[in-house]
């Protein structure tokens, strides 16, 4: 007997249970980078590929598929000076996608810049720019924005009461829609070659690695000999199948990760199909799992704190605006766990410590304290944790600049002004 | 002095009871929009999964029917997807010679050879930018699949060799493929054979094309 609601419940939660949106942060990344890549190897061959007087022009384009389709390129771009604008706009949306930076806004802008190059010219792509346009659709609608981004920090300091605590558990079924569409790749892939002769007999391989012009490396023996192509042309099978069908399964998933990235990598020694084997490589480690990366994460801050030594000591006052939000700022930044937060209003930071600081009253917004040596306040504070997290580094100048406080103030009434709904920024508290 | 207490205190009752009715419609709109949020999400969710799955899958008669019913929504939002990945077969072809003939105003001629990729192995950007014309070249080595392109192809060689004392006047496109054999088995070596060329498109240059 099948039980309907057994078979419901599963579905919402593999589609609909919140999930860490660490995994599809890190995707967002690579991605953002594989895109930037993407903008700089077209950059060098743009006008003789998507301009004017193009290889294809755009009636030979529209000939081919007549079908409507989303073409920034055609309906804005008339000379190769706005193309040159509209691919500076690409790469920069691009980098703010790596960056987490107006995360769902640069998603879109490289989504559409996709597509329209594909419209412009579809005879010029590869199936990894079909997994480039895909995966962007997907990811405008995921929470890639939610972690290890820039919007994440600076909603430390434009949310009303200050963004706080490790980053929220999402809906993870725009994830879950990539990971579909990236198992099917590996079923295309796997379904169509199981129809051809070669890959059955095994003499695939040969003839892929014997095309000069896609050659990067050629091993002398290996790729030669018959036998050892048989044996790669059936591994190829086994592994497209596996990516498939059996990264589904719990147990099996990291391991076949692994193994997906050391084919990939070997495709690449062997290979030059650009950006291809990144992509896929990209795509695999969006199916890490969030228990996996806080392993990571934990192992990562055990080796830090080894090199590193004990943790920095920072003290803050929770009751205080823009301590707190400089606190929150700064374990954000500490992925490795290099300093270590109190809140002064904590009663175990007084027995911890003995003495507290009087954070307030000194107008200080942290104080650190080195293990053997005494506390430091004001700047000195705050250079003893650039020291760990370089990051820090900016805010130096934005706290302790003279004159900049009250024109950062100035700033925030103006904002404050012009979007009630919305935060003062820091030097009203600062103030 | 104590009815208008009383009705003080009935009319805070009602309020608070409205209040609290209010509440409860707001939560069940709320409730029936995050309800009809998900079945939307749902059915987005079955059907871009199932049109893609459908796209992916070999050639079929049930899946060439099905594609050709759905590719225009998808095709419209970017989304058609085609993973050739050497599959069914990779090309047993070694390397690809696409050229161009090309006739000068004078009555003199000249071979040109579209990009040729393993020319620029050294030079890894310049490799990774020219790719694209490897991808292009391969569309114009099965002519007849793709006639709407040949146009382009021509202009383009003649643009390449634009001389304005004497412009080209004909191009002439041929391939000239290079046939990766199979060894025998314990006795590998790179074997390729020349296949004869073929000419497969003929262009009279027009002034405006250059």
């Amino acid at each position: 007997m099948i039980d309907l609601k057994a078979i419901l419940k599963g579905w919402n939660e593999f589609w609909f249970a919140p999930e860490s949106p660490v995994p599809v942060a890190v995707f967002r990344i690579l991605f953002g980078l594989i895109v930037l890549q993407f903008c700089w190897f077209m950059s060098g061959e743009l006008h003789s590929l998507l301009g004017q007087k193009a290889i294809v022009s755009q009636a030979a384009a529209s000939a081919w598929d007549p079908n409507a389709r989303i073409n920034l390129l055609a309906w804005l771009v008339h000379s190769d000076g706005a193309l040159d604008v509209f691919w500076i706009v690409f790469t920069l949306a691009a980098a703010c996608l790596a960056l987490g930076l107006c995360t769902r806004l640069s998603a879109v802008i490289v989504y559409l810049c996709l597509i329209s190059c594909d419209a412009r010219n579809p005879f010029i792509f590869t199936g990894a720019d079909n997994m480039l346009r895909v995966e962007s659709f997907l990811l405008v609608f995921s929470q890639c924005g939610a972690a290890l981004s820039l919007d994440r920090l600076l909603s430390v300091w434009l949310c009303k009461k200050g963004a706080q605590g490790p980053a929220r558990p999402g809906n993870p079924w725009a994830l879950r829609l990539l990971q579909v569409q990236i198992a099917l790749c590996y079923w295309a892939a796997y379904s169509s070659k199981i129809t051809g002769g070669t890959w059955i007999d095994g003499s695939a391989v040969y003839y892929v690695t014997h095309i000069v012009e896609e050659n990067r490396y050629a091993l002398p023996y290996v790729y030669d000999h018959i036998w050892t192509c048989r044996l790669l042309s059936w591994s190829t099978l086994a592994i497209e199948f596996s990516l498939a069908a059996l990264i589904w399964f719990k147990e099996l998933r990291l391991p076949l990760i692994i193994t997906g990235i050391l084919f990939h990598a070997m495709l690449d020694f062997t290979l030059i199909i650009p950006q291809f084997q990144t992509v896929m490589i990209a795509s695999l480690i969006s199916f890490i799992e969030p228990g996996t990366y806080a392993r990571m994460a934990g192992w990562a801050r055990a080796q830090a704190r080894r090199l590193a030594g004990e943790p920095l000591v920072a003290v803050y006052d929770g009751s205080f605006d823009l301590s707190r939000r400089l606190a929150e700022t700064v374990r954000r930044l500490d992925v490795f766990a290099l300093v270590k937060l109190i809140d002064l209003r904590q009663a175990s930071a007084a027995s911890a410590f003995g003495q507290p600081p009087a954070l307030p009253q000194a107008g200080e917004v942290l104080v650190t304290k080195v293990s053997g040596q005494g506390w430091d306040s004001g700047l000195r504070a705050l250079t003893r944790v650039a020291w760990r997290l370089p990051l820090v580094c900016i805010l130096c100048p934005l706290l302790y600049m003279p004159g900049l406080g009250p024109l950062l103030a100035g700033i925030a009434r103006l904002f404050r002004r012009l979007y009630p709904g919305r935060a003062p920024v820091l030097p009203e508290s600062a103030a | 002095m104590a009815s208008d207490a009383g009705g003080q205190l009935a009319q805070v009752a009602d309020t608070g009871s409205l209040k609290a009715k209010m509440d409860a419609s707001t939560d069940a709109i709320g409730a029936a929009r995050k309800t009809d949020k998900k079945a939307l999400l749902n059915l987005f969710i079955i059907c871009y999964g199932l049109g893609s799955f459908i796209m992916c899958c070999p050639p079929s008669k049930f899946r060439d029917a099905t594609v050709s019913a759905i590719k225009p929504l998808f095709d419209c939002f970017g989304l058609y997807q085609f993973f050739y990945m050497y599959a069914p077969d990779p090309p047993s072809v070694h390397r690809i010679h696409i050229c161009a003939d090309i006739s000068f105003a004078d009555g003199t001629s000249r071979v040109w050879e579209f990009p040729a990729l393993d020319s620029f192995k050294s030079d890894f950007y310049k490799h990774q930018s020219k790719h694209r014309y490897y991808q292009w070249k391969y569309y114009l080595f099965f002519p007849g699949a793709y006639p709407q392109i040949l146009p382009d192809a021509a202009r383009w060689a003649a643009r390449m060799n634009r001389d304005p004392k004497n412009p080209p006047v004909r191009v002439v496109l041929f391939n000239r493929p290079e046939i990766t054999l199979l060894p025998a088995v314990d006795t590998g070596r790179v074997t390729a054979l020349a296949a004869p060329g073929s000419e497969f498109f003929t262009y009279q240059v027009r002034p405006g094309d250059l």
